[in-house]
C-alpha cells in the first residue's frame, strides 16, 4: 500500500542570534493508512518543530527544505489556500494544552461549528446535530447539554476530548496528536489514550503520537521513530524497538525509565545534558553522551541507514558490529 | 537527637474557604518519617500531596492536627518560636528549578544565601559552596555562572545543593524530576539517593510518577482527594496493592513494553473538592463500590504489616 504522507529530508531552521539554528535536519519517513506511528524524544529533539512544519504551522522566517508529499502534492509548496483545505481537513492536530488551544469566550458548540461550517459548509441546526454526535463519539456524558458550556466549566481530560472532537469533525485521513496527554493526570492519560485508538479504529485514520513519554509510545504505536537533537536516530516496528533498540541513544533512555513493576538500587544513567540547538557538534549529535562513541563518529554526520525489517539506524558503527 | 522519626504528623488538616464555602484540601493526615527514610506522596490534581509538604516545613499554616519535627511540636500555641528551632533541618526541592532561582544572582551567591542568614563568616560560606558544588556533581566554575547558563537537570542540582547548605535532616522534594527530560530524570534521581547514604537524609517525595517513586522510596502514602487511601512499604504497595484507587493508579501508568493486554481502566474524573462524594471520595468511580461506600467514609485502617487502606472492602491481613 503507498504511503498516505511521505516526509523527504525535511530541514527545518530558525534564525538564532549567531545566524541559523537547525531545529530538523534530514528527517525522512513516511506513515502508512491507517498506520499509528510514534514520534519519541525529548526536549529540542524536534519532534514537535517536525509536526509543525508539515502543516505549515512554523513561524514566518522560518527555513523549510525538503518535501511532503500527500495526495500527490507537496505540502512544503502548497498555496496557503489549499494548505488551509487540508489542515483542519484531511490533517487534523491536537496539541499539549486543551486550555489554550479553545477559545475561553465561545461555547463548545461554537467551536466544533465553526470546523464544520469552514470544511463542510454544515450549519444551524445540521451543524449542531453533528456536534452532538461527536461530543458523543469523544464520550462527553449528556453531550447535547454540555454543547452551550464553555471550556472553563469543563475539566481538562474533558477539554482534551473536545479538541479531539474538534480533529476528527472532517473525518480527517491522518491525526498529529502532540503531547496529547502530558498535562493530565494518569487515569484521565489512560482514557484518553484509549478513546484515540477507538476512534482510529473506528474513523480508519492514520495517527501521528508525538510524546516524551516512551510508556506513552509504547502503548499506542504501531512504529516508532525515535529523534535526538533535530534527527531521526532510530525508525522500527514498535515491538523489535522495545525489544533490541538498535541505537546507543534508544537503548540508554530505555534504560534510564525507571522501572514500575521492579525495585532497582540505582538507575542506569546517561551522562551530560541534551546539547543546546546552537551547539555545534561535528559528526553524530550524540557522540559527546555516548559511551561507544569512536573516532570515526566525530568525522561527519552519520547518515540513517537501512538495517532490515523495516528498521532504520543513524549508527553505522552499531550496525557493523 | 533520639532514634524517633524526624518528622511526625498526626490528624493533619488544611481548609480554605472558597466563596464561603469549605474546601478541604487535606483531611486528616497522619504518618512519620525516620532517619534516612523517603516517604513519597503519591497522587493526581487536588490530592493534596503537595499543600501536606508545604505544611510540613511550616510554609503553610495546618488548619488542624499536630506536626512534630525532631521533637519539637511546629504547630498550635508557641509552635512559630518551635518552628524557628527546627527551620534550618527543613528543606525545600521544588518541580521547576527555573524559577526557584533568582535570574539575577549568580549559583555561587544563590548557595551562600542560606548561610548568611545562619550568620556564617565570609570564609566558611566560600569554603562550604565550593563542598556543595562538589556534593551535587557541578564545576566549582559554576559558582560564577547565573542561572540561565545552566541546563534544567543542572538548575536543579543547585537547588539540592542550596537545600543541603545548612545540613537539614528533611528535604522535601516536590516533584523534583517531573519537569526534566527523561535522560536527566535518572541522573537526578541517583544524586538524592546517593546523598540520602551519605548523610542520612529523610526526603517526604511528592509525585505523581509510580515509577519514579518505587525507585526512591521506602515507604509511600497514596492520597486522593484530601486523604491518605493507602500506606505501605514499597515493596507490599507495589505488588500487593490494597486499595482499588492504588490498584487503578497502577494500572494506568503507561509501561514502556508494547502489545501488553489492556488493563482495566477506571472511568470517571477527578472529584471536585469543594462537592466531594458523601461517603468515600472514589467510589463513583469504583469498580467495586458498594452501599456501605456511598454513605460512610472509610477509616485508615491495618490491612497488613506496616500496611493501611482506606477501604471498606479491604480485608484484614
Amino acid at each position: 500500500m503507498p504511503p498516505l504522507l511521505e516526509v523527504g529530508r525535511l530541514n527545518v531552521q530558525f534564525r538564532g542570534e549567531r545566524g541559523w539554528v537547525t531545529a530538523v535536519e534530514d528527517a525522512s519517513f513516511t506513515v502508512a493508512p491507517r498506520e499509528a506511528l510514534g514520534i519519541v524524544g525529548e526536549s529540542g529533539s524536534g519532534k514537535s518543530v517536525t509536526a509543525l512544519a508539515l502543516l505549515g504551522l512554523h513561524p514566518p522566517g522560518t527555513r523549510i527544505g525538503g518535501s511532503v508529499r500527500y495526495g500527490g502534492a507537496d505540502l512544503l509548496r502548497l498555496p496557503p489556500r489549499a494548505m488551509r483545505r487540508i489542515r483542519g481537513g484531511d490533517i487534523a492536530m491536537v496539541f499539549q494544552d486543551p486550555m489554550s488551544s479553545l477559545n475561553p469566550v465561545l461555547t463548545i458548540a461554537d467551536q466544533i461549528t465553526e470546523t464544520l461550517r469552514l470544511h463542510q459548509g454544515l450549519t444551524g441546526a445540521a451543524a449542531r446535530r453533528r456536534a452532538v454526535e461527536l461530543l458523543d463519539m469523544v464520550r462527553i456524558p449528556d453531550a447535547a447539554r454540555r454543547l452551550d458550556e464553555y471550556p472553563h466549566r469543563m475539566s481538562g481530560g474533558q477539554r482534551q476530548r473536545v479538541m479531539i472532537a474538534i480533529a476528527i469533525a472532517c473525518a480527517p485521513k491522518l491525526l498529529i496528536a502532540d503531547e496529547p496527554t502530558t498535562a493530565l493526570d494518569v487515569t484521565i492519560q489512560a482514557q484518553i489514550l484509549d478513546l484515540l485508538r477507538e476512534l482510529q479504529e473506528r474513523l480508519g485514520m492514520s495517527v501521528m503520537l508525538i510524546s516524551h513519554d516512551l510508556g506513552v509510545i509504547a502503548e499506542f504505536a504501531q512504529r516508532v521513530m525515535v529523534m535526538y537533537a533535530g534527527r531521526v536516530v532510530e525508525l522500527a516496528p514498535a515491538a523489535a524497538l522495545f525489544a533490541r533498540p538498535l541505537h546507543p541513544y534508544t537503548e540508554l533512555l530505555l534504560r534510564a525509565i525507571p522501572p514500575v513493576d521492579a525495585d532497582v538500587a540505582r538507575l542506569p544513567t546517561i551522562s551530560g545534558a541534551i546539547p543546546d540547538p546552537e551547539e555545534r557538534i561535528d559528526g553524530c549529535r550524540f557522540r559527546p553522551r555516548c559511551p561507544f562513541a569512536q573516532a570515526s563518529c566525530a568525522i561527519e554526520p552519520p547518515p540513517l541507514l537501512e538495517a532490515g525489517n523495516g528498521r532504520l539506524t543513524r549508527c553505522p558503527p552499531r550496525l557493523a558490529a | 537527637m533520639s532514634d524517633g522519626p524526624v518528622v511526625s504528623v498526626e490528624g493533619l488538616c488544611k481548609d480554605y474557604p472558597v466563596h464561603g464555602q469549605m474546601l478541604h484540601a487535606v483531611r486528616d493526615a497522619s504518618f512519620a518519617i525516620g532517619p534516612g527514610e523517603t516517604l513519597a506522596l503519591v497522587g493526581e490534581s487536588g490530592s493534596g500531596k503537595s499543600t501536606t509538604g508545604r505544611m510540613l516545613v511550616g510554609l503553610t499554616p495546618a488548619t488542624a492536627g499536630r506536626i512534630s519535627v525532631l521533637g519539637e511540636t511546629i504547630t498550635g500555641p508557641g509552635g512559630a518560636a518551635r518552628l524557628a528551632r527546627v527551620r534550618r533541618h527543613l528543606q525545600l526541592v521544588f518541580q521547576d528549578p527555573g524559577s526557584a532561582l533568582d535570574p539575577r544572582m549568580r549559583a555561587g551567591s544563590s548557595l551562600a544565601e542560606p548561610l548568611v542568614i545562619a550568620g556564617k563568616g565570609r570564609a566558611e560560606r566560600a569554603a562550604r559552596v565550593a563542598e556543595l558544588l562538589e556534593l551535587v556533581g557541578l564545576p566549582q566554575s559554576a559558582a560564577r555562572r547565573f542561572p540561565h547558563e545552566f541546563s534544567g537537570g543542572q538548575r536543579q542540582r543547585l537547588c539540592i545543593a542550596r537545600a543541603l547548605a545548612l545540613h537539614p535532616s528533611l528535604i522535601v522534594c516536590d516533584e523534583p524530576v517531573s519537569a526534566l527530560d527523561v535522560s536527566i530524570q535518572a541522573q537526578i534521581i541517583n544524586l538524592l539517593l546517593d546523598l540520602q547514604d551519605r548523610f542520612g537524609l529523610s526526603y517526604l517525595f511528592i509525585a505523581h510518577d509510580l515509577a519514579v517513586v518505587r525507585s526512591v522510596s521506602h515507604r509511600i502514602a497514596v492520597m486522593y482527594a484530601g486523604r491518605i487511601v493507602e500506606t505501605a512499604d514499597r515493596r507490599a504497595l507495589f505488588e500487593t496493592p490494597r486499595h482499588p484507587y492504588t490498584r487503578a493508579l497502577l494500572a494506568a501508568v503507561p509501561v514502556p513494553v508494547p502489545g501488553r493486554p489492556p488493563r482495566p481502566r477506571i472511568a470517571g474524573e477527578l472529584p471536585s473538592l469543594l462537592d466531594p462524594p458523601k461517603g468515600c471520595a472514589f467510589h463513583p468511580r469504583c469498580p467495586l463500590a458498594v452501599e456501605r461506600c456511598r454513605v460512610e467514609t472509610p477509616a485508615l485502617r491495618t490491612v497488613g504489616e506496616r500496611h493501611a487502606a482506606a477501604c471498606h472492602l479491604a480485608g484484614d491481613g
